[in-house]
């Protein structure tokens, strides 16, 4: 009976470190799991604002004129003053080195882009 | 028992042991790529606004068109489509460092831009070397730089754009 009492003392405390182990893992993973998550919605934020800035870009290169239509994954604002393009409410901002861009808010979905003298004009369609 | 008992410990600690390294190893390398992909995207968000830039001075004659260094919005190097203006060269030439990163909002970002001939000689505009910045040093570790073929006058030479942090 001392001898398999002994044991269970031994067994206990094994069970006990695993059982800190484990949990240190689970958290380890939990949080590894949520910057995966993070990253993941940064490289598509960030894909999707360098790819709006382009086009802002090649329509205001394009000249006076130029008008194109494209769909939105995201909310997306200029901001002129900051020469910023801001998307998912600050999430990701991309800069662009031009003011000369309409500062009305898009929401997801199809906008029409257009150059109107030298301007970029942009609205949801 | 007795000796059962001590296997089962020296097993148990041999592979704490193990499975501490094995994990501080997986955390050390999560962490090195971690940085490895923050620096490969800030590098590569660097790229886009270079080529944005590049695209934006030699493509577009400036905002407003006869643009000086109090006035610019928007900085435009040519009079139409890679062709070089001496004029704008030499306005630009006199907006200052710091006024010239705001205008192409690379804040965060030291640059130097310059013009060559295609054998890598300086030109001048109106007597002055076209250059701008200091030339980045050997240390800087993530430079980026953007070369365009542009016509100056007649002869064609080279638009040279770097930027790191």
């Amino acid at each position: 009976m001392k001898q398999r009492g002994q044991a269970s003392m031994e067994m206990l405390f094994v069970i006990g470190m695993l059982f800190f182990i484990f949990l240190f893992l689970l958290g380890f993973i939990f949080t590894k799991s949520k910057d995966i998550q993070t990253s993941e919605r940064i490289v598509d934020t960030k894909n999707e604002c360098v790819t709006f800035s382009n086009v802002i870009m090649a329509v205001f290169l394009s000249g006076n004129g130029t008008y194109l239509e494209r769909s939105l994954a995201y909310n997306m604002t200029f901001r002129p003053s900051q020469r910023l393009l801001s998307v998912d409410n600050d999430f990701v901002t991309c800069a662009v080195p031009i003011n000369q861009v309409s500062d009305t808010p898009l929401v997801k979905g199809v906008v029409a882009i257009e150059n109107k003298n030298s301007m970029v004009v942009m609205k949801n369609v | 028992m007795y000796r059962k008992g001590q296997l089962f410990s020296l097993d148990f600690i041999g592979s704490v042991v193990v499975f501490v390294l094995i994990l501080t190893g997986i955390i050390f390398f999560w962490n090195i790529y971690t940085s490895r992909f923050n620096a490969q995207l800030e590098r590569e968000t660097l790229t886009f606004q270079l080529v944005k830039i590049s695209d934006l001075l030699v493509e577009n004659p400036g905002i407003p068109t006869q643009w000086n260094e109090t006035n610019v919005e928007v900085i435009g190097l040519v009079s139409s489509d890679r062709k070089l203006q001496v004029d704008k060269l030499s306005s630009f030439m006199n907006v200052t460092y710091d006024k010239t990163k705001t205008l192409f909002n690379i804040d965060q970002y030291d640059f130097y831009f310059r013009i060559v001939d295609v054998n890598g000689a300086f030109i001048k505009a109106n007597g002055q070397f076209i250059e701008k910045g200091a030339f980045p040093g050997t240390a800087e570790e993530s430079i980026v730089t953007i070369r365009r073929i542009v016509l100056y006058g007649t002869h064609k030479v080279v638009l040279e754009i770097s930027a790191w942090k």
